[in-house]
């Protein structure tokens, strides 16, 4: 082989050589590289977005403590009580307590179900301990006038009442 | 040499170890006393060897061998084989001759060395005597005091017994012939380090890169691909971090989704259940205050809480009790009008009581 070609041919693996070393750079380390950056910074944003999440979070906790008193009508607001149930709890305290369901309408964003609602006590004390038991219990009722107490053998009362819910 | 020589399947090759041995197989290689001048340099590649003589390949065939057998690193001579054998026996006063397909190769040995050596290309319709008689009488030509006693036949080519027994007849020497396996012969040659200066290294025309080259590339190589895997590595480690970050994000997401809707929930209810807590309360305080300040004189049969107004009806033993009742209301409720009845001896009453607007 001559020397001229001995060198073309060296010239020749020479730009090859570079040139597959060029190409393998740049179409391989070279964007495994930018991905790598790229994934870094994905890592660093994420991870502020996570914070400024628990931020968030520790904030609302902050908001939400003085509201946990309302956490138990909320249930109540979203499951409204049945007809039954609120004569099997009005029944505790009195006799043949009735609750009929009456009207149904909306009102500022809630829904109200009106109820006709009847019972016999001995004394207006029941009465009463029926109603803080409805607030203890955290039931979104409120007690309608008119209210109307009626003495026979015992005392009748009836009432109207308004159950809100969602 | 004869054209046959120039065909590729013409030549005898073995692969010896990692190189290749080719026979030659060129008519004009022959055989020179070690003292004599090399006159035909040109023509002719000169291999000095031990035992007192040279040989003389011929050069176009060396030349043919580079370039059409790449693989081939050592030229072997026609005249190794026989001599090879004749190492081995040391039989002496002998026609060494070795039959392949298209050549015949004959030679005579003295003392260790070579008096005779020739290579035949087998012509058409050759007669296999006669180009041994030939030979033998070439021979005395030359060498007309060293008598030839047998001949020693190595046949790698099946000859027809007929041929055999005619040269035996002809020649009137003892024929000894044995078949051979030249490929077989080849092989051992080139792989027995003590004719290792019988065989000629050919150079290769093939280009080879420097090994330093070589090892460059190996190493650089090796280096893209490590620093490949360990990006790929690296990719999947932050590829976890990133799947375990981003379930936290969701997580939180989740929690702050939440969070904010049972806030919203709860600050949509509050004004509505503080609403609800204080009107049932007072309800209940309007109603006890009404029940206390009825006087233990007076009876009541029913009590109507109508939220502006309010209907109390039952009896009493005086008419002083009923007005004290209605004077407790007056201050709830201006608007006052009171009837009483005497009946068996009560006083049945009905007071309504309204506020005034």
């Amino acid at each position: 082989m001559s020397v001229v070609k001995e060198r073309l041919l060296y010239l020749g693996l020479g730009i090859g050589a570079i040139l597959t070393l060029y190409v393998t750079v740049a179409f391989l380390i070279v964007p495994d590289m930018k991905r790598l950056s790229d994934m870094k910074q994905d890592i660093v944003t994420l991870e502020e977005k996570n914070e400024n999440l628990k931020r968030r979070i520790e904030s609302l906790q902050e908001d939400l403590t003085p509201l946990l008193r309302y956490k138990d009508y909320l249930v109540r607001f979203n499951k409204p009580l049945q007809s039954e149930e609120i004569e099997t709890m009005l029944s505790l305290f009195g006799e043949e307590a009735r609750v009929k369901e009456g009207m149904f309408y909306s009102e500022d964003g809630f829904k109200v179900t009106e109820y006709e609602a009847s019972m016999k006590v001995d004394s207006p004390v029941d009465f009463y301990k029926a109603v803080e038991y409805l607030d203890t219990q955290k039931i979104p009722i409120s007690i309608e006038y008119p209210i109307e107490f009626r003495k026979k053998d015992k005392i009748e009362i009836s009432f109207k009442m308004r159950q809100y819910s969602f | 040499m004869s054209s046959a020589s120039l065909e590729i399947s013409a030549y005898n090759v073995v692969k010896s170890g990692l190189s290749g041995c080719v026979l030659l197989n060129s008519t004009e290689q022959h055989i020179l006393c070690s003292k004599k001048d090399e006159p035909q340099k040109e023509k002719f590649v000169y291999l000095n060897v031990e035992n007192g003589f040279k040989l003389a390949l011929y050069r176009e065939e060396i030349e043919f061998i580079k370039k059409e057998l790449p693989g081939v690193k050592y030229a072997v001579s026609a005249f190794l084989p026989l001599y090879a054998i004749f190492l081995e026996e040391k039989r002496e006063n002998a026609l060494w001759v070795l039959n392949q397909k298209e050549y015949l190769t004959v030679a005579v040995f003295k003392e260790g060395s070579v008096l005779f050596f020739r290579h035949i290309f087998k012509e058409k319709n050759f007669a296999f005597s006669k180009i041994v008689i030939d030979s033998i009488k070439e021979f005395y030509k030359s060498e007309c005091c060293y008598f030839l006693e047998e001949i020693i036949l190595y046949d790698c080519d099946d000859l027809e017994e007929e041929s055999i027994r005619l040269l035996q007849e002809q020649s009137l020497l003892q024929v000894e012939s044995r078949s051979c396996d030249l490929k077989e012969l080849l092989n051992r040659i080139c792989e027995d380090e003590k004719l290792k200066e019988f065989l000629l290294p050919i150079e290769s025309k093939r280009f080879f890169l420097p090994s330093w080259i070589k090892w460059a590339a190996a190493v650089i190589f090796v280096l893209l691909v490590a620093v490949d895997v360990w990006f790929k590595y690296k990719q999947s480690q932050l590829n976890e971090i990133l799947a375990e970050l981003q379930r936290v994000k969701e997580s939180l997401q989740s929690e702050t989704g939440g969070l904010e809707e049972t806030i919203s929930s709860l600050k949509r209810i509050e004004p509505m259940v503080q609403k609800i807590d204080g009107e049932n309360s007072l309800k209940i305080a309007n109603i006890k205050n009404v029940f206390d300040l009825v006087p233990q004189t007076v009876v009541l049969k029913s009590a109507v809480f109508g939220g502006d107004y309010l209907v109390l009806e039952g009896f009493s033993d005086d008419r002083a009790g009923v007005f004290r009742l209605k004077r407790s209301l007056q201050s709830f409720y201006p608007l006052q009008r009171v009837t009483i009845n005497k009946r068996k001896g009560r006083y049945i009453f009905k007071i309504f009581n309204k506020e005034q607007k």
